[in-house]
């Protein structure tokens, strides 16, 4: 792992403007949301379109015609942060900082991804599902899964109803359009099934958003029984 | 109260506001944060005002993300961003939590998990506020000079809690321009403040 760790690279594939726009103004729902600010997390590019667009939110903010507050509302603030404990300090770093995940996420996972109910995909390949966890549940047939591969294990080939918006957070993968590593995202549409094949050399952790539940797509034989 | 309206009044620069930020995070300085609750409280409930919160639940719901920006100032790291990019984006999650019952995943800037080699040098802090004034106004004059059909727009992304998709739907402009013109007023905004501090 250490060996690949000294390589790495800026992420080469990005998530496009509009959705990272989506998420700096809130208009994306929590799951895509936590998508978005994991690759965010791990992308210096994408991580500067949206504290652009994040600015821009500050720069109209700054502009708004004020509303006309309570006349005791600053009193009753006050009032309220005598009641406040010191600042909630973050989560320490348990083995979730071993498995290097970005800070969006382990929130959600807790102290320790291995203990998430992790369910065989196929050979080589498990799954944990974060949708169960999320509190209060996300929309319906929203997915969102951790999926392990092991070094050059291959995902069940597959489609989608709706998008697939992955992540990559530890090593990498291929399929037919590219080669994938950690910090790399994209989106795929109904149109494409693939099979992606973790790279040789480490163990593929990545993080999948499904807004359908995806489809297994069998390879028809090779040799048919005709 | 005189002395606080007068301020809200004329607005405090850019620069200022995050020295009462950082004085709030690093002594729990009241006065500090009694001045930013004059500026900002009343923008922040007028900002949810615009987004359809009833301006009764919008008056509890700015008074609860002040209390956030109480809680949080510590974690403010004004080399990052502007005090009002940090307090929009408090304002947005009070309002996602509040309205969606859902929360807003946060990266962190200086996420431990993220390879010390992708961060580029932080500026010197005696340059920093200096830095985040000039963004903040450098990026108000390119949103007021944005041409008309983009910064209608922008604002319906920002004050109406509208994706792109429903944009589309509403001003019936095909999905493709609405992308289109949301990236170019994206990308002026983008070079207003400026690749290099980002």
């Amino acid at each position: 792992m250490t060996a690949r760790l000294s390589a790495h690279h800026p992420p080469a594939h990005h998530l496009d403007d509009a959705l990272l726009f989506d998420y700096a103004t809130g208009a994306l729902g929590e799951a895509l949301a936590l998508v978005v600010a994991s690759h965010v997390a791990l992308c210096e590019i994408c991580r500067g379109t949206v504290a652009a667009a994040e600015a821009a939110g500050g720069a109209l903010l700054a502009e708004i015609a004020p509303a006309v507050l309570a006349p005791d509302a600053l009193e009753r603030t006050l009032a309220r942060l005598d009641a406040e404990e010191a600042a909630a300090s973050p989560p320490p770093p348990g083995a979730a900082a071993e498995w290097r995940l970005p800070g969006p996420l382990v929130a959600y996972l807790g102290e320790d991804p291995a203990a998430l109910d992790w369910q065989p995909l196929a050979a080589g390949v498990d799954a944990a599902a974060l949708h169960p966890l999320a509190a209060p549940a996300w929309p319906m047939r929203t997915q969102v899964l951790l999926v392990r591969l092991a070094p050059g294990a291959m995902a069940p080939r597959h489609t989608h109803e709706g998008i697939e918006a992955t992540v990559i957070l530890q090593g990498g993968f291929a399929d037919q359009f590219g080669q994938y590593e950690r910090g790399d995202a994209w989106i795929v549409d109904a149109s494409v099934t693939h099979a992606p094949v973790a790279l040789p050399d480490e163990t593929c952790l990545c993080l999948a958003y499904y807004d359908a539940p995806m489809k297994a797509v069998p390879l028809t034989p090779i040799v048919s029984s005709i | 109260m005189a002395a606080l309206q007068r301020q809200a009044a004329s607005p405090p620069d850019p620069a200022r506001l995050a020295e009462l930020i950082v004085a709030v995070g690093a002594r729990r300085d009241r006065a500090a944060f009694a001045e930013l609750f004059a500026y900002f409280a009343p923008r922040i409930k007028a900002y949810l005002i615009k987004r359809g919160t009833a301006p009764g639940e919008a008056e509890e719901l700015a008074q609860e993300a002040m209390i956030m920006v109480w809680r949080r100032a510590a974690t403010y790291a004004p080399a990052k961003a502007g005090a009002s990019t940090w307090i929009f984006t408090i304002a947005r999650n009070k309002r996602i939590d509040a309205l969606r019952r859902e929360r807003h995943p946060e990266y962190d800037p200086q996420d431990p998990a993220v390879a010390a080699a992708l961060e580029p040098a932080a500026p010197e802090a005696a340059d920093r506020a200096a830095v985040a004034a000039q963004q903040a106004e450098r990026l108000s004059q390119a949103i007021a000079a944005l041409p008309a059909e983009q910064a209608e727009l922008v604002r319906m992304a920002y004050f109406e809690d509208k994706a792109h998709g429903r944009i589309a739907e509403e001003t019936a402009l095909p999905l493709g321009t609405v992308k289109s013109r949301l990236r170019l007023a994206l990308g002026r905004l983008r070079k207003a403040v400026g690749e290099d501090a980002l």
